[in-house]
């Protein structure tokens, strides 16, 4: 069970800091 | 022997900077200390062309003994994992392919971890690492900062340690170096919608800087008598009987406590030592090049195995600065105009001595407390003399705060002293030379990127006084780079407030702490500024080997160095689409004594206005305790 929370807790990261490129790249797509 | 006791003639000045009175005639540091101290710059500054030279040739493709021999096994390793060397990335998928192979690594560190029970190379049959300890390790070492909640030799498998931990300090090491190589071709390139490609950078790092030089540097220090073996543990009969101490404890493996709540010991003898080996000397030499830090022993670069002759511990501590000086020049000569290098590499060198200079000096001059009861902390040819808690022989003060500060200004972390037991003040140096964001020379590859966004908040603070638009080797600076840059400065800092915050305020928390008060504090503070900057160094006196110091200083370990990176390649990826501007007469010269002194002050302000309040609760309050002010 911990091991699903900790791989979890990784992939999870991993999956939110891609959403942030793609919200980043919005922003600067929309120039500013 | 009665010693003579000195009289203590300290005004209040001499009290509040906690210095011992100094007598006529008294040495505070021998002249063997400065010369080594000035070897180490010399040697350190001396390199920093060569190798920014050869670095700058292998991220440009122009090393010809490299395109003859090795191009066919780069482009092998290509072929086999289905890369395109010459299709070129935009920022974004840059950014992607370098969190997928980060998650891919600490995945597979996890797993070794978990599995190393099963797995090979396993002498002294060490079961499974627990899971919220290798969720710290596999984040740790896949994000170059090596914090090491776990003891070496009594956790990790020769195979984990090698398999695990020795690969990821490769590859972490490169993906910092390729990240600050992307936002180099940024400044360099104009109208470009690529900054090159991850796994070219991550490639040619590896096999031809890091590889190669960690190869040289690991057969010197098995030269010099560090271990390189698989051998299992030797047990050996000690030459005299040592009696200690050991707690005792109940059916349930816990200690157990009298009424007063302290742990109850009984007396125990030890007759024999187990002494643990190892393939340490492969580690080790990548350990400091890459700026990793995590030891193959619990006790880092104190360990004789981990550092045995002052010759190795002379390369050590150069090989930690090593590839992050040189790559200032690798930068300067990216961008066509290698003062630009100069500059940061001035900047950062005024810090390091600055800093350098405080943490030798509160060593040197000792604790006042102990001079009051007449002990002798001089130094002399009988003693290195100053504060000697914590800290080898072998080393004696000055190698001791040499290391101390490389270590912190670098994201490195290993040590070969304990950082517990510097004075407040000493203590204080390591602690907000991390805190500064560790680009003062900084991780490899991360440590330069760092400083390159203070340049950019420089140079911005900048034309905001004299009321032109910034610009940056030709770059103008716009709202999109200056958030990102925001982002980059602020989250590291809120990060460390937060996570002390948290931890001095649960139970889980305070728990770990050994020491009450101020230094405890301290503990705290150190551990969060050490992990939140991919440092890795421990304070000591701190359990952190628990579910919730592993994971919280796991999660803040992630946000650190993977939310400062995107943001970075977001403003390379920006600048990189801009055209360059020619120099006119309003641009702000970037390589003068102006603009270091500039970027110098950005640097110590961003740091000293974030972290000026709670040093003040941790080291400095118990600095004032020390020397008796109340």
């Amino acid at each position: 069970m911990m091991d699903v929370i900790f791989i979890a807790l990784m992939v999870g990261f991993f999956v939110l800091t891609i959403g942030l490129v793609y919200g980043f790249d919005r922003l600067l797509r929309r120039g500013s | 022997m009665d010693l003579p006791v000195k009289p203590d003639t300290r005004d209040r000045v001499v009290r509040l900077l906690g210095r011992r009175i100094i007598f006529p005639g008294e040495i505070l540091m021998t002249g063997n200390g400065y010369l080594q101290l000035t070897l180490y710059l010399v040697v350190l500054l001396l390199l920093v062309k060569p190798l920014g030279t050869y670095m700058a040739n292998v991220y440009e493709g122009r090393i010809r003994l490299i395109n003859r021999f090795c191009l066919p096994f780069e482009n092998l390793l290509y072929r086999l994992c289905r890369v395109k060397p010459a299709q070129e990335m935009h920022w974004t998928q840059y950014a992607v392919a370098m969190l997928i192979f980060n998650v891919l690594g600490a995945l597979a560190v996890y797993a070794l971890q978990r599995l190393q029970t099963y797995l090979p190379l396993n002498p002294q049959a060490f079961s499974a690492v627990s899971p919220d300890s290798s969720f710290n390790t596999a984040v740790s070492f896949a994000t170059n900062t090596n914090w090491q909640g776990y003891g070496g030799e009594t956790t990790m498998s020769y195979f984990t340690q090698m398999a695990a931990l020795t690969v990821q300090n490769f590859l972490s090491a490169a993906t910092g170096m390729a990240v600050l190589v992307a936002l180099i071709r940024g400044f360099a390139r104009q109208s470009a919608e690529t900054i090159g490609n991850f796994w070219v950078d991550l490639t040619r790092t590896t096999l031809y800087i890091l590889l190669p030089l960690a190869f040289i540097f690991s057969l010197v220090y098995v030269g010099q008598g560090m271990v390189q073996t698989f051998s299992t543990y030797q047990t050996v009969p000690l030459v005299q009987p040592v009696e200690y101490d050991n707690p005792k404890l109940d059916a349930a493996g816990q200690s157990v406590k009298d009424e007063k709540g302290n742990p109850v010991t009984e007396k125990a003898v030890a007759k024999e030592q187990v002494i643990a080996l190892g393939p340490a000397a492969s580690q080790i030499a990548i350990k400091q090049l890459g700026t990793n830090g995590g030891g193959f022993f619990n006790v880092n670069s104190a360990h004789p195995f981990e550092n045995p002759t002052p010759l190795s511990n002379f390369l050590e501590v150069l090989s930690i600065l090593l590839i992050s000086a040189a790559l200032c020049y690798t930068f300067g000569r990216m961008v066509g105009d290698t003062r630009q290098g100069w500059a940061v590499l001035a900047a950062m060198t005024i810090v390091f001595v600055a800093m350098l200079a405080l943490c030798v000096g509160s060593e040197q001059s000792g604790n006042p407390l102990l001079a009051k009861q007449g002990v002798d902390q001089t130094a002399s040819a009988m003693q290195a003399g100053g504060n000697m808690e914590g800290k080898e022989t072998r080393f004696g003060v000055v190698n001791s705060a040499l290391w101390a500060t490389a270590t912190t200004v670098a994201s490195n972390g290993s040590v070969n002293s304990m950082h517990d037991s510097f004075t407040p003040l000493g203590g204080l140096v390591p602690m907000w030379d991390m805190q500064l964001g560790e680009v003062i020379f900084g991780g490899v590859g991360s440590g330069l990127y760092g400083m390159l966004i203070f340049a950019i908040v420089a140079v911005f603070v900048a034309g905001l006084m004299i009321g032109r638009t910034p610009e940056y080797l030709g770059k103008k600076l716009q709202a999109f780079e200056m958030k990102m840059s925001a982002v980059a400065l602020l989250l590291v800092p809120l990060v460390i407030l937060v996570g002390t915050a948290i931890a001095v305020l649960t139970d889980a928390g305070k728990a770990g702490v050994a020491n009450p008060g101020a230094h405890g504090f301290s503990e705290i503070l150190y551990a969060f500024s050490s992990v939140a900057n991919n440092n890795g160094s421990a304070f000591a006196g701190l359990s952190a080997n628990t579910v919730f110091y592993n994971t919280a200083l796991g999660i803040a370990i992630l946000l650190g160095r993977y939310w400062l990176a995107v943001p970075v390649l977001a403003i390379a990826g920006a600048l990189a689409a801009k055209k360059k501007i020619p120099v006119s007469a309003g641009t702000l010269p970037t390589h003068t004594p102006l603009f270091v002194a500039l970027l110098v002050g950005t640097v110590i302000i961003v740091g000293a206005l974030a972290f000026f309040p709670v040093l003040a609760l941790g080291p400095i309050v118990e600095h004032l305790i020390m020397v008796g002010v109340h």
